[in-house]
């Protein structure tokens, strides 16, 4: 086998800067052919967001028994993107009866949706809920026929579906930057070539940050052993690739020091 | 007693058994057959009929067209691209075969007269080519490494070189690049150069493609062609 561990793909998911703006959701849905969500389908609880931004609000904690009692201008709007967090260890993936789930090479997991039989086990067992399935053939306006990304799969009824991590934006550049002779990915050559995933690109704070791990001077390698960060539900050893980092709030004692 | 039929039921019987059992190996042949072998009999497996009886032995075999001439995408993208009306009127503007029926009706699809002249009463419009070779939709394809891979690597020049003899095309030694796309693609799609209506050659099948990438160590995992 060739097949060796070239690269470990990550994000880094930078909390502070997040203005819960939603551009990476929408750039997500329509370069991944995800169908549309109608009141609808949010109502069922089967809408679809491969990456959907969370939002908590926070009120100081001397009012955290009675937060309806805090005032309004200490009441602080919190927002975190959620996106498939393509665990080391994933829980989705053993449950599979079909194989139709696993983590690759690159550090990814996978869906595949051919393989895919729609027994619904790893969304079960996602403790992320960041897996999707289609319960209907999805459909789109006449308008929006055109729209569809070429380079991913329509999925049918009755698949799982999931964030890929744009992997045909990163099997682009494979054959593009690495095709060529002397090259090779770095955040640099991913980002002039417009090859980080959908979210990353869209995102106008710079929130999200894609790239390789086993590069060392890749950003997200530099910024995984930020003091800032943590990984989402830690405690339950998913081992995610998904690296978040912790909001500075001035007003926090032990965040002082980050001014 | 075993229970018989009134003896002027047998008859009957006997056909209805008949029937059934042509019925039943019918299905099983034509399942066995769409199994494997794409296309399927009497479903264009001679290829299918196009617009214009494009003959690739007059262009390719007589005249020398480089394959990536005209399918010009297929050395830098996905899609090896059918070339657009105009760029075959590049020559047979000049070219109008002497009121060969062929050649009239892709003057019409580029709104001319039958001299090679614009008419403003013909509207020009795209030829709507039957696609030959498809693969399912949730296989993803791209031309491109594959025509790298075969003609820079010492092992796909290799292979594409022995392919290209086995299927008699003449190579130059040593061979030029656009003889190396040419028996890159022979690969696949066979002698496309001998083919008066273009057909498919291989099952293109999964594990057509799987045993491929075995045998010259592209990846295989899933994620190469499923996403």
């Amino acid at each position: 086998m060739a097949q060796r561990m070239k690269h470990k793909w990550g994000m880094v998911v930078d909390i502070d800067k997040c203005t819960g703006c939603q551009a990476c959701v929408v750039a997500c849905q329509s370069e991944n052919n995800i169908p549309l969500n109608t009141e609808d389908s949010f109502h069922q609880r089967r809408a679809m967001e491969w990456i959907r931004v969370e939002r908590y609000w926070e009120v100081p904690d001397e009012y955290r028994d009675r937060p309806e009692e805090a005032p309004f201008q200490d009441v602080k709007a919190r927002f975190m993107p959620v996106l498939c967090q393509h665990c080391e260890n994933a829980p989705c993936e053993p449950v599979c009866p079909v194989f139709a789930t696993y983590h690759n090479d690159e550090g990814m997991n996978v869906q595949v949706y051919n393989r895919c039989v729609g027994t619904r086990y790893c969304a079960n067992n996602c403790p992320y809920q960041v897996r999707f399935f289609n319960f209907w053939e999805p459909v789109w306006p006449e308008r929006l026929r055109n729209q569809l990304n070429p380079d991913v799969t329509v999925r049918s009824r009755g698949v799982m579906e999931k964030c890929t991590f744009c992997v045909q934006r990163v099997r682009r550049a494979e054959t593009k930057i690495e095709g060529q002779e002397d090259g090779q990915i770095t955040d640099k050559s991913l980002a002039e070539g417009n090859f980080m995933p959908a979210c990353v690109q869209a995102c106008p704070t710079n929130t999200l940050i894609f790239g390789d791990l086993e590069d060392p001077d890749s950003q997200v390698s530099r910024l995984k052993d930020d003091p800032r960060h943590y990984k989402l539900l830690e405690n339950i050893g998913t081992e995610p690739n998904v690296i978040y980092l912790k909001k500075i709030d001035p007003r926090r004692k032990e965040d002082e020091a980050h001014g | 007693m075993p229970i018989r039929p009134s003896p002027k039921l047998l008859l009957p019987l006997a056909f209805g058994g008949l029937v059934a059992t042509v019925v039943v190996v019918l299905v099983v042949v034509y399942i066995l057959h769409a199994w494997w072998s794409t296309p399927i009999f009497g479903f264009g497996a001679g290829g299918p009929d196009q617009p214009i009886a494009f003959p690739h032995t007059v262009h390719v075999e007589d005249q020398g067209i480089q394959c990536e001439f005209c399918h010009r995408n297929v050395t830098k993208g996905d899609a090896a691209t059918v070339p657009a009306v105009e760029q075959c009127l590049f020559c047979h503007k000049t070219v109008t075969g002497e009121d060969h029926p062929e050649i009239a009706k892709l003057l019409e699809y580029g709104g001319m007269d039958a001299s090679g002249n614009m008419d403003p009463s013909v509207t020009p419009q795209p030829i709507d080519w039957e696609r030959v070779h498809r693969v399912p939709d949730h296989v993803q394809f791209a031309h491109e490494p594959h025509i790298r891979y075969f003609t820079q690597s010492e092992d796909g020049k290799a292979q594409a070189v022995q392919r290209a003899i086995d299927n008699g095309i003449g190579l130059s030694n040593p061979p030029l690049p656009s003889e190396m796309v040419e028996a890159s693609c022979t690969i696949c799609h066979g002698k496309v150069r001998a083919m008066d209506k273009v057909k498919q050659e291989r099952r293109l099948k999964m594990g057509d493609c799987v045993d491929c990438h075995r045998n010259y160590d592209a990846p295989t995992d899933c994620v190469t062609c499923h996403y």
